[in-house]
């Protein structure tokens, strides 16, 4: 749908972006999603989940695409990593990317190999993870290498998302949002908020008041930059007192004020719930999609109940 | 090594050092905690009757082990596991289980033939038989075809093990009857059908036949191969060629036959 000019901020956005509201497709969702097609956008995926190049798994995105419109969401380009992410790793994305053409393609300002100095040869090693970044200069130059070099191959804009992060570097010298915006100029990539990992990070640093924090930090970062919205909720680990980004529970009550938040400052912007772990019904997740929709729609009637009424 | 480099570095061998968790900082536990619970989960994907027959736990100490001796070689997760089987054997913990590591070796099998590209036989190959001598002859088989030789009845173990398995029993008791054979030989091709797996005993020679044209023989090379070997061990048992490309037709092994 075409939405409103939600806030004056952000007009030429909110008037031109379509805004698409989707889920993240889990695999004990598939058959649900296929037999009963939800009033969904689209739906996202994770990538990994779907290289093998036959069998069931790709004749079940070849089904999925063709109820869904579809965002491929990747966990392992490690685009912060010093390295380019490999041949055959980009060859299949290059594939996937070709055969289903997503709506967005998407991946983690992270990283997720290295050489290390016990290593028997120079070839990396690899954790599975997403692995925080240094806000220097050198990592955003090894970001923006990575995040150009990908765009490149994939012919198209990828979106780039924030991360959450369990701990700091000594090494950093500028703000993660001076960092990202500074990508996105060197690069012209999109971004992916992920509104829970900016809550995460806010918590993880023993933050006052992490809502506030929050929405500091979105109006810090380049808003026009911004393709996509994540909404996850968010669980304690309590041996460690760390907010882990889990996505084990709906999405709370502090992320949805801040995607209100954010929604008034950036206009139409596709949205996307993230529940991974400790999975709801099929219906409850489509559900958790219709709050979103609600503060969007509620945000619109302000909107034109404003612009009605005489000043 | 750059700065960038020997810091990405130094964080990944942090969290790598799994088993010392009592040096570890709270933060670099999350990740290691991440690292071992991925890692079991792919094991879980690709061996669940492995996972069956030991149970949770072991199969996370395993895959902590295939950690340790090889640390994560790619960025896809299906990736990884190789090892597995090889450190079953090695390890004195599973000796009550002789049969496991071949377990293993026939789930990763069945794991990388489902995943493998779909490919269709190109059945106006078959007369390259009548356009040369078949010692020019060779096959092409499918990715997703694989073989596996092992002296315990891997298949009735690993059906009588899957959650699904309708009759256990039945898949036990001809394990055991199986194994009550003087020197049993289980003798495997593994082939897709749709988007399944699927197994098959085949005969001695016809599993030396598939090994030797596995292996880059021609079709004549293969033959002769069988037929030495048949003779050395006193065995004159021939065999018959169209019935095992026939078979192999059948269970889509082969993608073509061609001429080199």
């Amino acid at each position: 749908m075409l939405g409103p000019a939600i806030s004056s901020s952000n007009p030429t956005k909110a008037l031109n972006d379509a805004q698409l509201f989707g889920i993240g497709l889990r695999h004990e969702h598939y058959q649900q999603a296929l037999t009963c097609p939800a009033d969904i956008d689209f739906v996202e995926v994770h990538t990994e989940n779907f290289f093998a190049p036959g069998g069931a798994s790709a004749e079940l995105i070849r089904e999925i695409s063709k109820h869904y419109e579809l965002s491929l969401h990747c966990t392992a380009m490690g685009l912060g990593s010093i390295d380019r992410p490999s041949d055959s790793y980009m060859e299949t994305i290059a594939r996937l990317n070709q055969e289903h053409k997503p709506l967005f393609l998407s991946d983690h300002a992270s990283f997720n190999r290295a050489a290390t100095k016990s290593g028997t040869n120079a070839k990396p090693i690899f954790t599975g993870d997403l692995l925080p970044l240094a806000f220097n200069r050198e990592w955003l130059s090894a970001l923006s290498d990575n995040v150009n070099y990908v765009q490149d191959k994939l012919g198209r804009q990828i979106l780039v998302e924030n991360l959450s992060s369990y701990f700091q570097y000594d090494e950093d010298e500028m703000m993660e949002t001076d960092f990202l915006n500074q990508l996105v100029e060197k690069t012209n990539c999109g971004l992916l908020l992920d509104l829970n990992n900016i809550l995460i990070n806010a918590h993880n640093k023993q933050s006052s008041n992490p809502l506030h924090d929050a929405i500091s930090w979105t109006e810090s970062i380049n808003l026009n930059a911004v393709q996509e919205i994540h909404l996850a909720g968010f669980s304690q680990d309590k041996v460690a007192s760390f907010y882990i980004d889990d996505h084990s529970q709906a999405v709370s009550d502090e992320c949805w004020a801040l995607y209100r938040n954010t929604i008034q400052r950036l206009g139409n912007v596709s949205t996307l719930i993230e529940w991974d772990n400790s999975l709801p019904s099929w219906e409850t997740l489509v559900a958790e999609l219709d709050k979103a929709r609600a503060i969007v729609s509620e945000l619109e009637s302000e909107y034109y109940l404003k612009q009605a009424l005489p000043s | 090594m750059s700065d960038i480099q020997t810091l990405q570095g130094s964080v990944l061998e942090d969290i790598y050092r799994f088993g010392e968790q009592d040096t570890s900082a709270a933060h670099t536990q999350v990740y290691q905690n991440n690292l071992l619970a991925s890692a079991f989960r792919s094991l879980s994907i690709a061996y669940p009757c492995t996972q069956q027959l030991i149970g949770d736990e072991a199969l996370k100490a395993l895959a902590a082990m295939h950690l340790q001796q090889q640390p994560l070689q790619a960025a896809d997760w299906s990736e990884f596991g190789h090892l597995l089987a090889k450190i079953i054997a090695s390890n004195e913990a599973f000796e009550s289980y002789p049969y496991l590591s071949d377990v293993a070796r026939y789930e990763a099998l069945i794991f990388e033939s489902e995943r493998s590209k779909d490919e269709l036989f190109n059945q106006s190959s078959v007369f390259k038989l009548q356009e040369s001598e078949i010692d020019n002859v060779y096959i092409r088989f499918q990715e997703s075809f694989r073989i596996l030789e092992s002296p315990y009845p891997i298949e009735d173990i690993y059906r009588a093990n899957l959650s699904e398995a309708a009759e256990p029993d039945q898949y036990l008791q001809s394990a055991k009857k199986k194994l009550e054979q003087d020197e049993y030989q289980e003798r495997l091709m593994i082939y897709r059908c749709r988007y399944k797996a699927h197994s098959i005993a085949v005969a001695k020679n016809e599993f030396a036949f598939i090994s030797a044209c596995i292996n880059g023989l021609s079709i004549g090379a293969a033959l002769d191969t069988i037929e030495i070997k048949a003779h050395r061990s006193g065995e004159n048992k021939g065999l018959d060629l169209g019935s095992v490309l026939s078979l192999l037709i059948q269970h889509q092994a082969i993608s073509e036959l061609y001429i080199q």
